[in-house]
């Protein structure tokens, strides 16, 4: 059912992962994921510690470092493959995007 | 100068989280100010403070249940990221995290995804209200059970009589937050699904709801409590005992709150320490309980009020009435009243030579006395042992009566107002048996 829900990762799953390639706490991954967007994609703290919460249940992230009072966290073997798969997935979605839209497509 | 602090009843489900928010609001806006400063069991504690617009945000964060401290390690880690991001943390009541901001601020909202929100609070829901709601259904439905077919021995007592009336009346509350919250949920799927943000409760709305439970629940209260007193003055003094059930379990629950807020402990020792407090209390009431009625001592007699005699103004048949000089060595007297069969006890005698029983009721019109009369006889009449067989009604100067045994040494007797039911070792049939029980019980003319 999880792994199932995970399959397609919405926006904020998304740049939460894509902030958690190399180790970040908390507040760090909602900063990096409004800069890296321009504002466009907000993710706010409860939202936040949900989503790491799971993703941690599902041994997506990992928790590098705990001194106490924060808790930074990285991807995983299986956190980085899933992430891949999703990007390639976005690509390909891209690529076919550019075929018909920007005229590549021949014949 | 006024107070500096005020208290307001709080009566929030934790759907209502939205509201909660514009309820603060409210309060910090009035013309005095007053900020939140804690949530109690069912009141909020606010401190005046300078008007001023805040901005409220009530999250819900559902890793914490009755059995966790409010200050675990998750809830800390998650507070600290929510003051990160900009909100101040309030304060916490279970499931509920308050946090403001300062209008001009516009720190990133605490839950920006829908679909993760609205899954934190059927989390949370289902866990916590709704286990409570099924609770009160299951309820409901098994006493549904002793109303169909009705129980005319509930009518002796305003317990019984107020036990059988609330059953379907406190359900009429818990079927409209039932309501509202299946509303909730579908309606919040449906936003999802066409990308809206969840429903939202209104204030107004929230309150009234809230203003109804508490009314349903001092109604609640108020007949239980008068039936009580009202019991145990009319001799049912037994009634006051099973006040100690819900008393020791609120006591039970407030000491318990206030264990769990106190010190930081994991959750399973919450639950053993909770669990070991419910069976010691059990074990020591059933004990008690258990050891008074063995007893059978004074103060057993006391707690039921039973008495040796029969008083004045009470008629029973007796054993002297019959001819049977010898001193009884046993008597007893056991009075009931209710606001529909007023006066209603139990009396009986008993010798080396015999024994007798009056069961006797007197209710407040004959239709009620009828209804308890047909209840009897086909409950004592389908007894092993019993059989039903036609008591002469002139003869006895009554309605209807009954000899509900085959040698006619029990008798069941209807007449206006009253309800009889004798038992002994007597032949009821007999002419000067019937002149006997007749006089002792005062229904000769």
């Amino acid at each position: 059912m999880a792994r199932e829900q995970l399959k397609n990762l919405t926006e904020p799953m998304y740049y939460t992962l894509l902030a958690l390639t190399s180790p970040r706490h908390g507040y760090e991954i909602m900063q990096t994921v409004e800069v890296t967007t321009k504002g466009r994609v907000r993710i706010g703290a409860g939202t936040l510690y949900t989503l790491l919460s799971r993703f941690e249940k599902e041994k997506i992230i990992c928790r590098v470092s705990d001194d106490g009072r924060r808790k930074t966290y990285s991807l995983t073997e299986k956190g980085r493959e899933l992430l891949e798969n999703e990007f390639n997935r976005l690509q390909l979605l891209v690529e076919d995007g550019n075929s018909f839209l920007r005229g590549d497509l021949h014949g | 100068m006024g107070k500096l602090t005020k208290r307001t009843l709080f009566m929030f489900s934790l759907l209502d989280y939205k509201a909660m928010e514009e309820y603060f609001e409210q309060m910090q806006m009035a013309a005095q100010g007053w900020m939140l400063e804690k949530i109690e069991v069912i009141t909020a504690k606010f401190r005046k403070s300078e008007p001023q617009k805040l901005k409220f945000s009530v999250d819900i964060f559902p890793y914490i249940s009755a059995f966790d401290s409010h200050e675990s390690k998750s809830v800390t880690e998650y507070r600290e990221l929510c003051e990160a991001s900009g909100w101040r943390f309030v304060t916490s009541s279970n499931k509920f995290q308050v946090f403001y901001a300062k209008t001009d601020e516009d720190p990133i909202p605490i839950q920006t995804d829908s679909v993760v929100e609205e899954k934190i609070l059927r989390k949370s829901i289902f866990s916590s209200e709704f286990l409570l709601f099924l609770t009160f259904f299951l309820i409901f439905f098994l006493s549904l059970g002793s109303l169909f077919p009705f129980d005319y021995s509930k009518l002796f007592t305003n317990s019984g009589i107020v036990s059988t009336i609330s059953n379907p009346l406190l359900i009429l509350p818990v079927a409209l937050y039932t309501g509202y919250y299946l509303l909730w949920f579908w309606k919040a799927k449906k936003n999802i699904k066409r990308g809206l943000s969840l429903p939202q409760t209104s204030l107004r709305a929230a309150q009234l709801r809230g203003n109804l439970l508490v009314f349903f629940t001092a109604l609640f209260i108020f007949l239980y409590l008068t039936a009580i007193i009202a019991d145990a003055l009319g001799g049912y003094t037994f009634a006051l005992y099973f006040l100690i059930i819900p008393l020791s379990g609120v006591a039970v629950g407030l000491w318990f709150r206030n264990i769990v807020l106190n010190k930081v402990r994991s959750r399973t020792k919450n639950i053993l320490i909770f669990a070991g407090a419910i069976l010691a209390i059990t074990i020591i009431f059933t004990s008690f309980t258990t050891s008074l009625i063995i007893s059978r001592g004074t103060l057993f007699e006391g707690i039921i009020g039973m008495k040796n005699e029969l008083p004045d103004g009470y008629a029973a048949s007796k054993l002297e009435d019959f001819g049977l000089k010898e001193e009884p060595h046993n008597t007893a007297f056991m009075r009931n009243s209710s606001f529909i069969v007023p006066t209603n006890y139990e009396y009986h005698e008993i010798s080396t030579e015999g024994v007798i029983r009056t069961r006797y009721y007197e209710a407040i019109n004959a239709a009620i006395a009828a209804y308890i009369f047909d209840g009897m006889l086909e409950r004592e009449g389908s007894l092993l042992y019993r059989s039903v067989s036609a008591a002469p009604a002139e003869e006895w100067n009554v309605d209807r009566g009954y000899y509900l045994k085959d040698d006619s040494s029990m008798l069941l007797l209807l007449k206006d107002k009253l309800v009889i039911l004798l038992d002994s070792e007597f032949d009821f049939s007999l002419p000067e048996t019937i002149d006997a029980a007749k006089s002792g019980l005062d229904i000769s003319d």
